[in-house]
């Protein structure tokens, strides 16, 4: 029994552990804000569970960073995928923010709604391919998937995009410019 | 400017709105030092079972002794009727949904309140199947599952978790008898055989946004629906999962009681008296509410690709049997038929999965709607809750 329990931290790697947590908090807190689709509560729920799970494994791993994002990509689906399991719908319904024009800051504050319209697994790949700059393999990596499935994740997280707010037909994407 | 450019800048924007909380340090390590007190405790108890992370602890009984599992289903409680019937209007169904020995029992809608911006409880409506009127209709319990052959639920009424349990007649829509217990209960859960059932208590309301994150389950009591309730057994969540509502329900089987983990592998198993079980064979591998088919031979799962797919496997032979083009398999409806989530048909491109309706979807690749279609990503979208008919 006494080897299942966990040995707490002494002072050197709590100092260490706090050093981490104040020196990479606020990216650590933008992400999960992205994440929780803009939810500052569920957000710092998500990166509280995510930070706890680094200081009981804070020994073991090499690289803290990389660790409790991982956590926070993974929490973050399996919570919803659960939540939603049985008869729980949790999907938040942001009221329409249609721009009467097209100026650059309007069509920004239409993605930003409708990103928060998505899968949190479709904006989870969103977030790492266009907010961390990712490559499909590292997000593939990340997510515990195929490159493939990155790959179409993100395709159909564009269309989506594209069917709740028709105005970004006039934005082409990458792939389509180079075509 | 491209999508992709729009979409990043649109991501670094919302990113400011972020608040850098403080104590960020300070509450991991108590949440970590509160997991080892914990087990620290359990490990000072007479009755000491550590699995993984999963600590329980065995409680003295105040009451009778749980009844051994019965393995057979009451012949006289469910129907040999396997007529297919569908709804298909395009609103909550009002006539039965069954197919196979199946059937929707009930169905539930979800609400936030006091609003989806400030989500403080999840407020949930049930609809029974009335079988007087031969028609769903509206209730006030706010918590239920109903029994193999949908002859009496067992309801929860007022905020939970709450410390009566009714016996609802589905025929009169009287309650029978009501049940109390020490520890608020706050899900309910039938076995197979229509008799027992599994009462998950908590220590808070399991649907409060104001406990995200935090897992809320004490333990269960197990109790035979014409008996009294068994001993009250401590099997605190585990503070890893997230899910404030873990409740237990009955494996395969029925020899044993399980709950979800949070993460893979998908459930953790437990006797009748609480203590840890392995996982029987391939019953913790998918992430599908369907599970294991009847026989329980198959068993499903999504993919391959972002499809939407769902496979069927053999799980003695690894032989794949279909796949089929449904988003998600929610229950068997007899070893050949699933119910299912989905589209399927040429009109619904481009309208995105959720919108949906429930499906028949037969391992031969038949498909056939049993609703209408839903907004299922809608807050007050309908849910299906199955059972044996």
């Amino acid at each position: 029994v006494t080897a299942l329990l966990r040995r707490p931290l002494d002072t050197e790697a709590e100092q260490q552990f706090r050093d981490f947590v104040r020196e990479r908090s606020a990216a650590l807190m933008r992400v999960a804000y992205l994440l929780a689709g803009g939810d500052q509560h569920a957000a710092e729920d998500l990166l509280q569970i995510a930070l706890a799970k680094t200081a009981a494994r804070w020994d073991k791993v090499d690289s803290p960073e990389a660790y409790v994002r991982r956590v926070l990509y993974h929490q973050q689906a399996s919570f919803w995928r659960l939540k939603r399991r049985r008869e729980i719908q949790l999907a938040e319904l942001p009221e329409e923010a249609r721009p009467d024009g097209t100026p650059a800051l309007d069509l920004k504050v239409t993605v930003r709604t409708i990103l928060a319209r998505i899968t949190p697994r479709q904006r989870a790949v969103l977030v790492l391919r266009f907010f961390e700059d990712l490559p499909e393999a590292e997000v593939a990596q990340l997510l515990g998937c195929s490159v493939g499935t990155v790959r179409s994740t993100t395709h159909r997280s564009l269309a989506r995009l594209r069917e709740l707010a028709p105005e970004l037909d006039e934005l082409r994407t990458i792939k389509e410019v180079l075509q | 400017v491209t999508l992709e450019t729009m979409i990043k800048r649109a991501f670094v924007d919302w990113a400011e709105e972020a608040q850098v909380p403080a104590g960020l340090a300070d509450r991991a390590l108590r949440r970590r030092t509160r997991q080892r007190s914990l087990k620290i405790v359990v490990a000072m108890g007479s009755t000491v079972l550590l699995v993984g992370a999963a600590a329980v602890v065995a409680v003295s009984a105040t009451g009778t002794t749980p009844r051994p599992p019965a393995s057979v289903i009451r012949p006289e409680a469910v129907s040999m009727d396997t007529t297919l019937r569908t709804d298909l209007s395009d609103s909550f169904p009002r006539h039965l949904v069954a197919a196979g020995h199946t059937a929707v029992a009930a169905y539930v809608t979800g609400r936030w309140l006091p609003s989806a911006k400030k989500p403080k409880n999840l407020e949930r409506t049930w609809y029974l199947y009335n079988q007087s009127s031969l028609t769903y209709q509206k209730t006030s319990w706010t918590y239920l599952d109903v029994a193999p052959g949908m002859h009496r639920a067992a309801v929860l009424d007022g905020p939970l978790p709450t410390s009566r349990v009714g016996i609802l007649d589905l025929s009169t829509n009287k309650v029978t008898r009501w049940i109390s217990f020490d520890h608020p209960v706050g899900g309910v859960s039938w076995a197979q055989d229509g008799r027992r059932l599994v009462l998950t208590t908590y220590d808070k309301n399991p649907d409060s946004y104001e406990h995200y994150g935090e897992n809320l389950r004490t333990g269960f009591y197990l109790m035979d629906a014409d008996a009294e309730p068994g001993s009250f057994h401590s099997v605190p969540g585990n503070p890893d999962n997230p899910n404030s509502r873990t409740d237990f329900e009955w494996s395969h089987s029925g020899a044993l009681i399980k709950a979800n983990t949070g993460t893979k592998p998908y459930w953790e198993f437990y006797d009748l008296n609480g203590k840890p079980q392995p996982a029987p064979p391939f019953e913790a591998d998918s992430s599908q509410q369907a599970g294991l088919s009847p026989k329980g031979n198959l068993i499903t799962e999504f993919g391959p690709g972002a499809g939407p797919n769902v496979t069927v496997t053999n799980v003695k032979t690894t032989t794949v049997v279909a796949i089929l083009p449904i988003e998600q398999a929610l229950a068997w409806a007899d070893d050949d038929h699933l119910f299912a989530i989905g589209c399927a048909e040429k009109d619904c491109s481009g309208s995105g999965e959720f919108h949906n309706r429930l499906l028949l979807v037969g391992l031969d690749g038949t498909i056939t709607p049993l609703t209408g279609f839903r907004d299922s990503q809608a807050q007050g979208a309908w849910v299906p809750l199955f059972t044996h008919r």
